[in-house]
């Protein structure tokens, strides 16, 4: 039997705006084990984000509890979610979201500021190697392209050695070629032992992973299990 | 204690909006700018006021025959004159270091230049801090000689009678109230001490440097006056022993100077270093109440101006302050991040205000003579006033967006385009 890493018990999100209330996702339970490959999918307004981001502690579910090491994350002040992100979970976004002042390598050091595990600074430059990006460490956001600025941003949710690594549609933004490369990558790290939640609309990928979860309406509609 | 570096991202970010930091870094500059042309002359000229005050003798107390200050401005004659028994009368009070009358015998006149002949004694040296650039002071017996003995003030013997030298003799022609007009009568002075330069004394017209001392006997004697007590006194100079029993020496000679019939503020008039500091000091702390307003219209200036930016700044980077809090940043890391950056920009804006600031200080006493009270150490003392206001509320006024960026839920922060 497989270790399991975080589990969601009976999570609700709901968003109350002026008009209206979203019920975002939908008395989820889900269990996420050791080297799983989860993918996500559903249509646009589903609750993809808003799950990753409840997994990832960057939001707090309305109902239900997210369990991790026998600690439920919802009961955890600001200072220790803090803590758990920036030791525990890695985020790849659609948008890649690196900083635009900072070069490559400062963008991969970047959650190293944050955590107090030490890192090797030589632990920068073989993780730059792995996504192939060594000769532009030097080069801001803005001087790469769509799926090289990908690479810094998986490079950087890998160098805390993340316990779970979340992608909200990493290849949503890039071209078809930029996102074989990037999936590469994403399945080399499947077979290196990481655990990834990842919300897609590529059906490409969906014959590599080992799970898939269907959502619509911020409910798990359908499970497969390879 | 975490890592500092996360502060690198700070300090990056001051180079990506530079049209918008180069106006906050401005307002910097002109409140450095302003702060110390405003404040720093007004400093300097305090300054120049205590310390000529300070410089003009020791723990002195000064009292002049006459209402020297009266409401009117002009001198009133008094009814009842200080004189030498006057002198032999406090030379006897507590805490009296020592005592000196001054005697305005005359002037002597040189081209459009006068020079006072002043009779005292061998005490005047201490209390009025003369120093002797060569030769001595004068005694405190007459010198029964058909020369008066006599010191030179600085700029007698630099110009009005240039080249003299201790040990010389000259004969001038001293001009001397008689009745209600003047007469000029031929003096012979032998010169026994050359007098080093001294700072003016506010408020009094005698110039220290252009006067000619002599012993008071000698002058009484050349004048022919008999009853050395029925000779009107200008002045009489008190040093205190400390500065501490200036206060208590001067109601002393208030009160001894009661008794012997004269009325304060009609017969003379007594004013104390300590009281003449106290009056600059109470003028010069109204002015800073003025110069306040002014100074706090200046901060507003560049705390607005970093409020607003701050505003602006955080509002741009909405999705990366969520992006960082993904990596694991706390609400604590945005808001000192926010303020360092925040602080840098106000400090580049200081640095270039103090170097701009002391560059113009200095310009400005070419044109202008009262800046010359302007020294280095009162730049330095402007900037230590101002440079702590101006940081202190550019990290209290990016305090507030400082606050809203930590606040920003990332969850929310992340969907914002
Ligand atoms: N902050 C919010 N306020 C109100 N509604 C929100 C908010 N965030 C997400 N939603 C709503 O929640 C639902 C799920 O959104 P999301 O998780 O982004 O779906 P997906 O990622 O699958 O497109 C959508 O209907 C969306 O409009
Ligand atoms: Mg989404």
């Amino acid at each position: 039997m497989k270790k399991v890493i975080i589990e969601l018990k009976n999570v609700y999100k709901e968003y109350v705006t002026n008009y209206t209330k979203v019920l975002a996702l939908n008395d989820i339970n889900l269990k996420i084990y050791e080297n799983d490959f989860i993918a996500v999918v559903g249509p646009s307004g589903s609750g993809k984000t808003t799950l990753l981001n409840i997994i990832g502690a960057l939001d707090k579910p309305t109902k239900g509890k997210v369990i991790f090491k026998e600690q439920d994350l919802t009961e955890l002040s600001d200072k220790e979610l803090s803590k758990y992100r920036a030791e525990n979970v890695g985020f790849v976004f659609q948008t890649f979201n690196l900083i635009p002042s900072l070069n490559v390598l400062e963008n991969v050091k970047l959650p190293s500021y944050f955590s107090s595990k030490k890192i090797h600074e030589k632990k920068f430059y073989e993780i730059l190697d792995l996504v192939g990006l060594k000769e532009r460490i030097f080069h801001k956001p803005l001087q790469l392209s769509g799926g090289e600025q990908q690479k810094v941003a998986i490079a950087r949710a890998l160098i805390n050695d993340p316990v779970i690594i979340l992608a909200d549609e990493p290849t949503g933004n890039l071209d078809s070629k930029s996102a074989e490369s990037i999936l590469r990558i994403f399945l080399t790290l499947k077979e290196s032992g990481k655990t990834i939640v990842m919300a897609t609309h590529n059906l490409r990928l969906l014959d590599h992973v080992t799970r898939i979860i269907y959502l619509q309406d911020g409910a798990i509609i359908n499970e497969v299990i390879k | 204690m975490r890592s500092l570096s996360k502060y690198r991202i700070s300090i990056s970010n001051i180079r990506r909006n530079k049209l918008r930091n180069s106006m906050v870094i401005l307002s910097f500059i002109l409140a450095v700018l302003l702060g110390s042309i405003i404040l720093g002359p007004v400093y300097g000229i305090q300054n120049y006021y205590v310390k000529t005050v300070n410089e003009a003798g020791f723990n002195v107390i000064a009292i002049f025959s006459g209402n020297f200050a009266s409401s009117s401005g002009s001198f009133v004659p008094p009814t009842k004159y200080l004189n030498i028994s006057t002198v032999s009368y406090i030379e006897k009070l507590e805490n009296v270091y020592a005592v000196a009358p001054v005697f305005l015998a005359g002037y002597f006149v040189f081209g459009n230049k006068s020079a006072y002949l002043v009779g005292t004694n061998s005490q005047m040296k201490q209390i009025a801090t003369l120093d002797i650039f060569k030769g001595n002071f004068v005694g405190d017996s007459p010198s029964n000689s058909q020369f008066i003995k006599v010191d030179l003030g600085y700029n007698v013997w630099n110009y009005l009678l240039k080249g003299i030298d201790v040990n010389q003799t000259v004969s001038l022609s001293l001009i001397i109230p008689y009745g209600y007009s003047y007469k000029t009568v031929d003096i012979s002075l032998k010169v026994i001490g050359l007098l080093k330069e001294r700072p003016k004394i506010p408020s009094i017209n005698v110039d220290p440097n252009n006067i000619i001392i002599a012993n008071i006997y000698d002058v009484f004697n050349f004048l022919n006056f008999t009853n050395y007590n029925l000779v009107p006194l200008d002045a009489i100079f008190v040093s205190a022993k400390d500065f501490n029993s200036i206060d208590s020496l001067e109601s002393n000679i208030i009160a001894t100077l009661k008794n012997l019939g004269f009325t304060k503020d009609k017969d003379y008039s007594i004013i104390s270093q300590k009281d003449a500091l106290y009056y600059i000091n109470n003028v010069f702390s109204q002015f800073y109440r003025f110069l306040n307003i002014i100074w706090a219209a200046i901060l507003s200036i560049s705390s607005l101006s970093i409020l607003i930016v701050m505003f602006i700044t955080v509002r741009e980077r909405y999705k990366e302050i969520g992006t960082l809090r993904a990596i694991g940043a706390r609400k604590i890391d945005v808001l000192t991040m926010i303020l360092v950056e925040a602080f840098v920009l106000s400090l580049i804006g200081v640095v270039i205000g103090m170097v701009l600031g002391y560059i113009i200080l200095n310009m400005l006493k070419f044109y202008y003579a009262f800046m010359q009270t302007v020294t280095d150490s009162i730049i330095i003392l402007t900037y230590s006033v101002i440079v702590p206001e101006i940081l202190v509320s550019s990290i209290v006024f990016s305090l507030y967006p400082a606050y809203i960026a930590s606040k920003v839920a990332p969850s929310v922060a992340l969907r914002y385009e």
